[in-house]
């Protein structure tokens, strides 16, 4: 039964996982950009998280609405100042120009903040558990999974959809194309950019709330991230769940067997799955 | 043209010899606490050039290199610990072990690309610092000392060291120069500008990039293994250290990437830097991001491509691919 | 006036110059047809005029504004777009998901939906069929179709009929004649001369870059434009 437990938890804060990838594997999917300062943003999310908290009415839950605001706008402005200058056939002036990013940020935030640890402080929340099918489970952890798939989910419909769903599709199929019917694909960039933000900084919040950051933990949210990604094959929309999935289990029981292990398992897992199936967990089951 | 293109490389083998031979008399000028610094110099910058080597030669980007220095350095004290043999003699094995680690992974790696590969290498690195640090056989997370130098003169030690740093040196300008203008150099230089064209020519693609990634991640362990015997101690968290990643990036961007030239440049920024900086911590570490933010918004070819193409001067610029990217943009036009 | 005028235009790619000094003019609702073989620049050229090729030197008009260094997106929303060559299609979104995308220039005009699929009946019926699944000949109608979509006062087609099979080439022929009753100028670019000099009141044949021949189609005779297509007066 423990055992079962350690599984259904691992599902648990794997939703949590693919949703920590779902703004890398977006942004990817759409412009072919990778932010490597993608898992710092997450950590500064958590941050003005922290600083949002004490003014945030009804519940604590609710600060994640206006840190995903800012978010949004931050990731336009990271689009449209910065990373739309360096776009091109070569990839690697926008994978620099993001790794400069991540290294100002993260040293920014030790500075101004120290290099404490922190979390989020959701009250009773964290505490709160029931019983389901004689399984003890937490509040918080399903409250996160619910999240993580009604975000999924919406993202989805709104990309299948909305108008500018369907521009933000018609753009990542053919960026120079769209240019031909009237569209800017930058200002698509700045909007897909500043989505993948938001969805990263609600992730960063729902980490913060679950368990605790330093600023230095930008790096392993990015690798988390980038695992998700990998493992859900580049881009496909639910095999990033799974992707979440499969590293959620493997970090829980890995950590039952061996506490002392942190992430390693989960990346062992990942370099495994790289090695079986190249093309990830969804490009076994598409095509 | 041919003139410039015959008499060049017997102008750097010149330039190498001067060196060489400045290299050579350092010890009896300099004193040790200098040319300690000089020998972390030397390997920074070995490690920087390996990772231009492969990021601006061979069109592999990593995030990971950290991994082949820690790598380089654990395979020397350990085998020298083990074995008691003398660490200045079996050296090469440093690069070796690094060199085969590499030729282990590159089959999954490289089925991925650019940010994707890159990355992977550093969670590769990640494994390998959690695994060190969780066996006390392997020192677990306080790290191993070189045992064997402990019992030799400390002079001899440093001049040893530094002779290694130097020749690390040397082969990161004068090597880098006479592999890019190699049949190897111009197979890399294909693969990278388009690989399309290079296997219509005739390039396994493949193993032109798997040789590329092997030799720089080699070399990277070979300094590596350099830059941790003038230390003496290794230990997980700062062999495989990601911060290794920020300072080589920063010295090859600053510099300028996929040129000999721009590393020295960026080498040199760095450690002024460093000196300047080195009170403020966290400060000092942000200015190189900053730095590498504006480096790749105004001159993604860095400083030395901004001297390059504002003064013309090429010193050891071997990239005779431009004409190869002309000719390749030519057949892109007519179709 | 006429409403797309080109002056001296010259395009780069890198150090290599693939269109030297070409000038033409289109008036308001007229067929014009530029010929020339593989290689000859066509495609570069209507590249550069649309917006889509920036390394270029000389003049573009359009509609009395010189658009030569303004961006594709502004281009297509003034009223000038293209047919690209090999369609170029959003592969993973439906038929008319591709003709919507058409619309967001958001210029208003005669072409809406319905238009598009009353002048290509076969593609109305394959409306949520993924683009990616039809047949060329299909892909070309949606493409034109969603070039339609943003009401162009001039509509340029890369290569309409490359690949694809002699009664399709026709079919969509005859709808030139249907899009140009709208008052649509249109530019086709072919290496098809009969078909292309059939449809247009004026014809450029370009060669080596430069144009090397232009006159209305009625008064050109073939061994004229034989000649301006391969070259031959100066072999």
């Amino acid at each position: 039964m423990i055992w079962v437990e350690t599984i259904v938890n691992g599902l648990l804060l794997g939703g949590l996982y693919a949703l920590v990838g779902l703004g890398l594997g977006f942004a990817f999917g759409v412009m072919r950009i990778v932010n490597v300062a993608q898992g710092d943003f997450i950590v500064a999310a958590a941050f003005l998280g922290v600083f949002l908290l004490p003014w945030t009415p009804v519940h604590p839950l609710l600060v994640i609405i206006p840190v995903a605001i800012a978010a949004f706008g931050i990731g336009m402005l990271l689009q449209w100042l910065l990373i739309n200058r360096v776009l091109g056939h070569d990839q690697i002036p926008q994978i620099l120009l993001t790794f400069g990013l991540a290294i100002v940020l993260r040293n920014g935030m030790v500075e101004l903040f120290g290099a404490n640890t922190r979390s989020i402080n959701v009250g009773d929340l964290r505490f709160m558990g029931f019983d389901f099918l004689g399984l003890k489970l937490g509040v918080l952890p399903v409250l996160i999974l619910a999240i993580a798939v009604f975000l999924f989910a919406t993202l989805h419909l709104w990309l299948r959809k909305s108008d500018m769903g369907r521009l933000i599709r018609a753009t990542a199929d053919d960026h120079r194309i769209v240019q031909l019917c009237g569209v800017n694909f930058r200002s698509i960039y700045a909007v897909a950019m500043g989505l993948a933000m938001a969805l990263s900084a609600v992730a960063g919040i729902l980490l913060a709330m679950r368990g605790s950051f330093t600023p230095y933990s930008g790096a392993d949210r990015l690798l988390i991230a980038f695992e998700v990604v990998v493992i859900g094959g580049l881009g496909s929309f639910w095999g990033m769940f799974l992707g979440g999935m499969v590293l959620g289990v493997a970090q829980l029981v890995a950590l039952k067997l061996d506490p002392a292990s942190g992430l390693m398992y989960g990346h062992i897992v990942f370099i495994l799955i790289l090695i079986m199936s190249p093309s990830g967990l969804a490009g076994a089951f598409r095509r | 043209m041919t003139r410039l293109l015959l008499k060049r490389p017997t102008l750097v083998a010149a330039a190498a010899v001067v060196a060489a031979a400045l290299v050579i008399a350092t010890p009896w000028f300099v004193a040790e606490g200098d040319m300690r610094l000089m020998i972390e110099i030397f390997a920074v910058f070995a490690f920087a050039q390996g990772w231009n080597f492969l990021a601006g030669y061979v069109g592999i980007m990593s995030f990971g290199q950290q991994l082949f220095i820690g790598l380089g350095a654990y395979c020397l004290f350990l085998a020298s610990n083990w074995t008691g043999l003398n660490p200045f003699l079996i050296l090469p094995l440093a690069f070796v072990f690094s060199a085969g680690f590499a030729a282990m992974i590159s089959p999954f790696i490289f089925r991925l690309r650019d940010a994707y590969l890159a990355i992977s290498i550093w969670v590769i690195a990640e494994i390998v610092r959690s695994f060190i640090s969780q066996r006390d056989w392997l020192g677990s997370v306080s790290g191993l000392p070189l045992v064997a130098t402990r019992e030799m003169a400390r002079s001899v030690v440093a001049t040893s060291t530094f002779y290694y740093a130097g020749a690390l040196a040397l082969i990161s300008v004068f090597g880098l120069y006479y592999l890019s203008i190699s049949r190897l150099g111009l197979a890399l230089a294909a693969v990278r500008d388009n690989e399309e064209t290079a296997s219509a020519i005739g390039i396994n693609v493949w193993w032109t990039r798997f040789f590329g990634f092997v030799l720089g991640s080699g070399f990277t362990g070979l300094a590596g293994a350099v830059y941790y015997m003038s230390v003496f101690h290794v230990e997980p968290g700062g062999a495989f250290d990601p911060n290794w990643m920020v300072i080589m990036l920063f010295i090859v961007i600053i510099g300028g990437v996929g040129t000999i030239e721009g590393p020295i440049i960026g080498t040199a920024i760095y450690f002024l830097f460093r000196a300047w900086f080195a009170g403020t911590g966290n400060l000092y570490l942000m200015m190189l991001g900053a730095a590498a933010v504006l480096v790749m918004l105004i001159s993604p070819s860095g400083i030395w491509g901004i001297v390059k193409s504002k003064l013309g001067i090429d010193l050891l610029g071997a990239r005779r691919a431009s004409g190869l990217e002309a000719s390749s943009k030519k057949t892109r036009t007519a179709s | 006036m006429s409403l797309l005028r080109v002056e001296n235009l010259d395009v780069f790619y890198g150090d290599f110059q693939a269109v030297r000094g070409v000038s033409l003019a289109v008036d308001e609702g007229r067929t014009v047809a530029i010929i020339g073989a593989n290689g000859a620049g066509k495609s570069t050229l209507l590249n550069a005029i649309v917006g889509l090729h920036p390394q270029k030197r000389g003049k573009v008009v359009f509609a009395g504004a010189d658009v030569t260094s303004n961006r594709a997106d502004a281009i297509a929303r003034a009223g000038m777009t293209m047919v690209p060559e090999g369609r170029r299609l959003f592969g993973t979104l439906t038929v008319e998901d591709n003709l919507r995308v058409g619309a967001a220039a958001g210029r208003k005009g005669p072409w809406t939906l319905g238009e598009v699929y009353r002048l290509f009946p076969r593609i109305g019926e394959l409306r949520h069929m993924p683009a990616a699944s039809l047949s060329g000949g299909q892909q070309q109608m949606v493409a034109i179709g969603r070039a339609l979509m943003t009401n162009p006062r001039i509509l340029l087609c890369d290569e309409i009929s490359l690949g694809l099979a002699p009664k399709i080439i026709l079919d969509i022929y005859r709808c030139f004649e249907a899009i140009s009753a709208t008052g649509v100028s249109i530019v086709v670019i072919e290496q098809n001369v009969g078909q292309a000099c059939a449809a247009a009141q004026y014809a450029y044949c370009m060669l080596e870059g430069k144009v090397s021949l232009e006159g209305p189609t009625a008064d050109l005779s073939m061994e004229a434009i034989t000649a301006a297509y391969f070259g031959l007066d100066h072999a």
